[in-house]
């Protein structure tokens, strides 16, 4: 087990290099720098100014003592300051991952209550109506892009019906309700495309359970349909479940930065669209390696608790 | 503290009421006091420093003052006038010299004195502050001399006829007053998150991309229509906003009371109940491009003007209005002149649509069998959707206008190194047309490399004119030029809009928020 986590570790930290080199290289050969982007029309138009900000940024170092600086700083702990709004990196990502987790749970939480139960009904009702109406379901709620999504969800629940508030973002101990019912819209924009895939995962694995030779078994001692289900096949079905739910995480960031844009949440999402339009190197390097690390951590945690509930995994 | 849905709802629901009693546009005569007025904000906000600030908001204006005052005349509706803020009086001692005095009793929000000294010292650090933003409206200052508590001498390098306009809060490069104190005692950085004004609002709180809160200042020293001192309303929330149909959702809801609407929305809000106004003066022109006239440039049409007069004749103008702007533009031929900009005439020469005559010209010029122009653009419908448009009405004579979108960045790299056959760039009426610099020869904002010794000629004299409408009659031979050198290209206008809640007043242009006031 420990030589298992010792290869996991050995191998996170790999990716954690390669990826912090190919976002220090995207970034590098994006056109444009955040001389310019931050000079905008206005101030661009000052050779002289662009040179001295240049200057000031850095920029105008070649790109690997760029590099090299800058890992040489966040091994002591320091991710820099943003060369955007000049407020330090690590309190910033923090302050901002707060929604973002917030939204990223609520998501989750919603996509398996909705898909665990469809997915088993469909599964039941194989190729009978139930099933037919959860297939067209997980498909819709597949092709449907989120922040389309959630501005539908805007016209009707707080324009038309006025349930709720349409935009903005409350911290959860500051006003928990008043939080919930803002992140409400944003989670379910969110969920939309997991919980189709979620549904047809669980409609595919319970399925597949079903049929097989301990169920029959299990039939044949007469138990009833729904202790079957239940007992023998649900607990067994549900494992890929949890591995697809820890590999979303990553998904999830991704479409956490159109609906914190549609929603006006000032999260993680919508710091790496700003730091991508203004150029800010420092921000994007170091949103990079956070969720890069962050998607790492949940994957190494998946396999863990897989292996717990698995024993198969273990042996292997 | 608990908060029940209901009563989260409840102000949604009154504004509702009110949009459905459809009030008309600035019924509301008598000045309200209190409440929070809310502002959708598009632009991200990097510092509230307004000297070092890169993003030019007009937020600035609620929590800063300007020397000058630039408001709508009253009992007009379209006509604004200059008039004073901090300064008290504006008079040249010589062509170079001026001596300006200062408003008693101004206080800062930290309970500092507005001073000749701080004055000077503002002025000061807007011109060499390495970082400032603002540098090109006082770079011409040579001494600002402390005369007494409340009068300073200025010395300049020129003549400088429009420095009042400069010093308001309609010029993007406007240097607002500081409290110096602050500065000193907080340090740059600090200052950029909590800055100190002595505007009608004071900071309370910034929330990096998400609010600024901003509270009343009770020891503001101008008074409103009522008598007592600004501001109207108790405070203002200014909240960066990144999607326009969101915050025009968020409008309708009555959580937001003021916003820039898209244009395909105006009709929806104006049925919703909500006031369409649309800004004097503050027209923008599209789709605005130039063509590089540099001497290396590769395209035949830096080169050739009957290919650039085909281009201007093959474009039907008024049907691009009638087609883009929702019947809420109109075609326009004066690129950089706009109604009630100085020297604007509709009897100047203009392109009208004249398909035939651009054939003719293609073929004069050798290029019978077709020509080709590539503009570069930021990939945005607004900017892009007027170009294709164009696109199609250039081919019909045989133009083939390839059109490369790429993201604001590389946009404004492209711009600023020269890189481009033709660039489509934002056109917007400016209060004087000396600030416009993109045809001044050598200037930071002529990319385009143009370069005319009578237009050059004509802008230094007009710099020197302190006359408006002798000013006027220079602008117009400088269009009668641009004209006939045919590098700017524009095709139709339209009004910038602001979208506002029926209870909301005493905006004039966006610039002047400061006035506002939310009707409960």
């Amino acid at each position: 087990m420990l030589g298992y986590l010792m290869r996991r570790l050995a191998s996170a930290a790999v990716v954690v290099v390669l990826v912090s080199v190919i976002a220090f290289i995207i970034v590098s050969v994006l056109p444009g720098d955040t001389a310019a982007a931050l000079l905008g029309e206005e101030g661009a138009r000052n050779a002289e100014r662009y040179e001295a900000l240049r200057q000031e940024l850095g920029l105008d170092q070649p790109i690997l003592v760029r590099y090299g600086n800058w890992v040489a700083q966040v091994v002591t702990g320091d991710l820099g300051r943003s060369l955007r709004t000049g407020e330090a990196i690590g309190p910033a990502i923090l302050a901002r991952a707060v929604p973002t987790v917030q939204l990223a749970i609520m998501a989750l939480l919603i996509s398996v209550t909705i898909a665990i139960p469809i997915g088993v009904v469909s599964a039941v009702y194989y190729r009978r109506l139930p099933d037919h109406l959860g297939t067209l379901f997980a498909l819709t709620a597949i092709a449907t892009p989120g922040f389309w999504f959630g501005i539908m969800l805007i016209i009707l629940f707080s324009v038309t019906l006025r349930w709720l508030p349409p935009s903005g973002y409350l911290p959860f101990f500051q006003d928990p309700l008043g939080s919930l019912q803002l992140m409400l819209m944003p989670s379910l924009a969110l969920a939309t495309g997991f919980t189709g895939v979620l549904i047809r995962q669980v409609r595919s694995s319970v399925l597949e359970v079903l049929n097989e030779d301990y169920i029959t078994t299990a039939r044949s001692k007469g138990l009833s349909p729904t202790t079957v289900l239940f007992r023998h096949a649900l607990r067994n079905a549900l494992l890929p479940v949890v591995t697809l739910v820890g590999l979303q995480l990553g998904a999830l960031f991704g479409g956490a930065a159109t609906v914190e844009t549609v929603f006006s949440i000032p999260g993680l999402g919508r710091l790496a669209v700003d730091s991508i339009f203004f150029r800010d190197f420092t921000m994007i390097q170091a949103l990079m390696l956070v969720l890069a690390l962050t998607v790492l951590t949940a994957s190494l945690l998946t396999d863990l608790i897989y292996s717990r509930i698995d024993p198969r995994i273990r042996r292997g | 503290m608990k908060i029940s849905r209901r009563q989260l709802l409840v102000g949604t629901a009154a504004s509702a009421v009110l949009a459905q009693t459809g009030l008309p546009a600035f019924a509301a005569n008598s000045v309200s006091r209190g409440g929070t007025i809310v502002l959708a904000e598009l632009l991200a906000i990097d510092s509230l420093d307004p000297h070092l600030a890169n993003a030019r908001t007009r937020i600035m204006s609620l929590m800063f003052d300007s020397l000058f005052s630039y408001r709508l005349k009253p009992g007009t509706t379209d006509e604004f006038e200059l008039g004073y803020e901090l300064a008290t009086g504006f008079e040249e001692t010589s062509e170079t010299t001026a001596r300006m005095t200062l408003r008693q009793g101004v206080k800062f929000h930290d309970g500092s004195d507005l001073t000749a000294e701080v004055v000077k010292w503002n002025l000061e650090r807007a011109r060499d502050h390495e970082k400032s933003a603002v540098q090109t409206s006082v770079s011409e200052l040579v001494n600002v001399t402390v005369v007494d508590d409340h009068t300073l001498d200025l010395e300049f390098k020129s003549p400088q006829p429009l420095f009042r306009l400069t010093m308001t809060a309609a010029n993007a490069t406007n240097v607002y007053i500081v409290s110096k104190q602050a500065v000193e005692s907080m340090g740059d950085e600090a200052f950029a998150h909590k800055p100190v004004g002595s505007g009608p609002y004071a900071v309370e709180n910034w929330l990096v991309d998400d609010r600024v809160e901003l509270v009343a200042f009770s020891g503001h020293w101008e008074s409103g229509l009522d008598g007592k001192p600004l501001p109207y309303a108790d405070r203002f929330t200014i909240r960066q906003m990144p999607d326009q149909s969101v915050s025009a959702l968020e409008l309708r809801a009555g959580n937001v009371h003021i916003m820039d609407p898209l244009e395909q929305d105006l009709d929806s809000l104006e049925a919703a109940g909500i006031q369409i106004y649309a800004q004097p003066g503050r027209d923008t022109g599209q789709p605005s491009f130039y063509i590089s006239s540099k001497e290396d440039a590769s395209t035949p049409f830096a080169h050739d003007v009957r290919l650039r007069q085909a281009l201007q004749h093959a474009v039907d103008r008024e049907a691009m209005a009638a087609a883009l702007t929702f019947g809420r533009g109109k075609p326009h031929y004066y690129w950089g002149w706009y109604p009630g900009v100085p020297g604007y005439d509709e009897s100047l020469p203009r392109y009208e649509y004249n398909p035939e005559k651009a054939r003719q010209l293609l073929a004069d010029a050798g290029y019978a069998d077709g020509v080709s122009l590539t503009v570069k653009v930021i990939n945005r419908p607004k900017d892009l959707q007027p170009l294709e448009i164009m696109q199609a009405m250039l081919g019909e004579v045989g133009i083939t206008l390839n059109i490369e979108t790429m993201d604001r960045t590389p946009w404004v790299e492209s711009g600023r190194t020269g890189n481009f056959e033709a660039l489509s760039h934002g056109n917007t009426a400016l209060v004087d047309p000396l600030f416009r610099r993109e045809t001044m020869t050598g200037s930071d904002a002529n990319w385009a490399g143009y370069s005319n010794p009578k237009v050059d000629a004509l802008w230094a004299e007009a710099s020197r004119t302190g006359d408006t409408a002798a000013r006027a009659e220079i602008y117009k031979n400088i269009q009668r030029i641009l004209y006939e050198d045919a590098y700017h290209f524009i095709a139709f206008r339209a009004p910038k809009m602001l979208a506002m809640a029926p209870g909301i007043g005493g905006i004039d242009s966006d610039y002047n928020l400061r006035y506002a006031w939310l009707a409960s």
